[in-house]
């Protein structure tokens, strides 16, 4: 069994996430090996490992889309539901792949999502506009997802995953297709989102994004 | 941002789904009015070019079915009424109403709106849409196919229209009921339907309705739409929207590939996966099993699609040789081509290797070229299985049917069955869309080639069918099984030539053992 390594500073008595013992086995193969860990309000935690550890399958047990064989996952104390409005309220993710409408702009797409929350208030554009600043995109709010190139598109997810609000946050290799500059882009408005009492669990191969965050789990 | 901070600016579940709706609605390439009106317009010239003259032809000749009494009715209403809620609770398990965009369902899917905000109007608008179709369809058939509203102060029209009414209830209902309740509950349903038809169809035969058979259907349809309606609504605050992204994500897929004129492609994509059976090819020694053990493990590893097989091989071959064995009869034809049809269907889902064929035919061998006995890998299973299943079939039901014939029936139902298996061949080697076909057509009744498009999405079928009408219309056994076997040589040199190579050099690989 694994133990957490990190030493953060505690924010809530309640852990943002919680795993203990969290296991996966698929047909005799562990996918997932128990697991056991915290991730508390406002902390920006790392998940590292080699390919097949366990880092996206631990991901998606938080996020409800992956059914442990041992063990428990929680968020702020909860089981996890994907059924469940609350879950769904507290966690923003980036796991799987993002579907995106061809026939829509990068800003349009960004505020629509903002919209779902926000509806026809001036907080939908403001949101949708800070995020896309934030990523470097406002050159790009009028383009179609076919004329992004693969790292335009990465930032592009991030912002449609990020323009929520959202008290965990879920990312899965948020790096991909990213230059250095953009990677210390990101670093740094996950560390701020943090600050902020968003907590962030990342799963990442880039030793930037580690070092922006708060601490790091090794899987495998 | 924590969702803490949002609830000064949060605005309530109806405008944030309104917002959502409104703007997606207005997004970039939206049909415009005018675009509406051009479909309008293609589909009123379609409807005139090709639907009128059937029309005309059909209602000019003796109807298919002489409905005179209700107790002659009845069955028929129940059968066709349990045919739509059967199809419809199928339709809803591939693509049901709750079926969104993928962008749009997985905006919604990341809030905290329950489902039934935004799933409710669409299901409820499109189960609208349905009905009104299913009371067309229905109307349109009973006008076309029976006798029913030919007499205008007939009691069976006012029947036979509350029927039409309550099926277009009931259908969608079950279309939503097939997508959002799990597979036992369709199973269920599906049993429940069979055994209230059969009730229904006993009484309304007998005399204890006095004739009121249609009215005891539409009442007992109306009944059923109101209970699964209900049922099917309180099961959309809790559908598994995770299975629902995935379904979604599929259909946006299938439907850009049939938009895009391969629809065989868009059909691939609801093949079922395989599953268990993982070590059964090969003995316990480690050599490969033979062909035909091969097939039939590949077939058990997607199991209701083997069973769909199955049935459609053996109720086929049965209707087929009902059609050949009766030539007098006025619903001959109708059962010939349906068989075949059936046949058709089932050589196709009974396993996988017709793609292993195509494959081994048109993709680059990365080993080699001196692989041999890629038919006998390829066709043994389906030809075996296609031939021992009908061949039961037809011979039950010739030996059932006294005075035995001489040997015409059999050959005619193995010229079919030739004909179905060199259709379905056809139908396999398809691959992309042959860019000739775009080409216009010009005719007096305007460009065509969207008709040569069509045509080639449903080739295999629309062989079959036109063979089995060449081959009722000859006038003897041998000049209808001789019409059969060339059909049948014209579908395989279509079908080779579609991998795009010489001809000679893929019958000399074919030949090689």
């Amino acid at each position: 069994m694994r133990t957490d390594r990190l030493e953060g500073g505690a924010v809530s008595d309640v852990p943002a996430l919680a795993a203990e013992g969290a296991a996966v086995d698929l047909d005799g193969t562990t996918l997932l090996a128990p697991t056991t860990f915290s991730v508390m309000p406002g902390e920006f935690r790392c998940l590292t490992g080699s390919n097949g550890s366990g880092k996206t399958t631990l991901l998606r047990a938080f996020l409800g889309s992956r059914r442990l064989t041992d063990g428990t996952v929680l968020v702020h104390g909860e089981p996890v539901d994907m059924a469940r409005p609350r879950h769904r309220r507290l966690v923003a993710s980036l796991v799987e792949p993002v579907p995106v409408a061809r026939d829509m702009t990068l800003r349009e797409q960004v505020t629509l999502v903002a919209a779902s929350w926000y509806g026809n208030t001036a907080a939908t554009a403001e949101r949708a506009d800070e995020i896309i600043g934030r990523l470097g995109l406002t050159t790009l709010g009028t383009r179609f997802p076919s004329q992004l190139s693969s790292g335009q598109l990465q930032l592009f997810h991030l912002a449609l995953t990020l323009v929520r609000p959202a008290d965990v946050v879920l990312l899965d290799e948020p790096e991909r297709h990213l230059d250095t500059d953009r990677v210390a882009l990101v670093g740094a408005l996950l560390a701020e989102r943090a600050r902020q009492g968003t907590s962030f669990l990342v799963a990442t191969h880039e030793p930037a994004l580690v070092k922006a965050g708060d601490g790091v789990m090794e899987l495998g | 941002m924590t969702t803490g901070s949002i609830t000064e600016t949060e605005a309530d579940p109806r405008a944030r789904v309104h917002a959502v709706r409104h703007r997606y609605a207005h997004r970039g390439d939206r049909a415009t009015p005018q675009d509406r009106a051009y479909s309008v317009y293609l589909t009123a010239i379609l409807g005139l070019v090709y639907v009128a003259p059937v029309v005309y032809l059909v209602r000019t000749t003796r109807p298919l079915l002489s409905l005179e009494s209700s107790a002659a009715a009845t069955p028929v209403a129940c059968l066709v009424a349990a045919a739509a809620v059967w199809g419809a609770q199928l339709a809803g398990r591939f693509w049901g109403p709750l079926v969104l965009k993928p962008f749009l369902l997985h905006v919604f899917m990341n809030t905290d709106l329950p489902p039934a905000s935004y799933l409710g109007a669409i299901a409820r608008r499109r189960l609208a849409y349905a009905g009104l179709g299913t009371l067309l369809v229905m109307c349109t058939a009973t006008f076309l196919a029976t006798d029913l509203f030919d007499h205008a102060g007939s009691a069976l029209v006012p029947q036979s229209a509350a029927v039409a009414l309550a099926t277009g209830a009931v259908a969608p209902v079950a279309w939503l009921w097939g997508q959002v309740r799990t597979v036992r509950d369709n199973l269920l349903l599906a049993t429940a339907v069979a055994a209230t038809a059969v009730t229904v169809t006993l009484l309304g035969r007998s005399a204890l309705l006095g004739g009121a058979g249609l009215w005891l259907v539409a009442g007992v349809l109306t009944v059923a739409a109101a209970v699964l309606g209900s049922s099917a609504f309180r099961s959309v605050p809790t559908v598994d929207l995770a299975r629902l992204a995935r379904e979604s994500a599929r259909a946006a897929e299938a439907q850009t590939f049939a938009w895009t004129g391969t629809l065989h492609h868009a059909l691939d994509l609801y093949r079922p996966e395989p599953r268990g059976l993982t070590s059964a090819l090969t003995r316990p020694d480690g050599r490969l099993r033979g062909h035909l053990a091969q097939g039939a493990v590949r077939a058990l590893r997607t199991r209701g699609r083997a069973i769909a097989a199955a049935v459609f091989l053996l109720t086929g071959g049965a209707v087929l040789t009902l059609g050949v064995t009766t030539p007098d009869a006025r619903l001959s034809t109708l059962s010939w081509a349906a068989g075949a049809a059936g046949v058709y269907w089932g050589s196709g889902w009974v396993g996988e290797t017709w793609r292993g064929l195509r494959d081994e035919l048109t993709l680059t061998p990365l080993l080699g070229e001196r692989w041999g006995g890629t038919l006998a890998r390829t066709l043994a299973w389906p030809v075996a299985v296609v031939t021992v299943t009908v061949g039961l079939a037809s011979g039950t039901v010739i030996l059932t049917r006294s005075p035995l014939q001489a040997g015409g029936p059999a050959l005619l139902v193995t010229a079919s069955v030739v004909l179905a298996l060199g259709a379905r061949f056809l139908r396999e080697m398809k691959t992309n869309l042959p860019i000739e076909l775009l080409l216009p057509v010009i005719t007096p009744l305007g460009d065509l080639s969207a008709l040569r498009v069509f045509v080639w999405q449903f080739d295999g079928l629309v062989v079959v069918l036109a063979g089995v009408l060449v081959m009722n219309e000859m006038p003897s056994t041998p000049t209808a099984t001789l019409t059969a076997l060339a059909l049948t040589a014209w579908c395989l040199r279509a079908g080779l030539r579609r991998t795009g190579r010489p001809l000679r050099r893929l019958l000399t690989r074919l030949g090689r053992a």
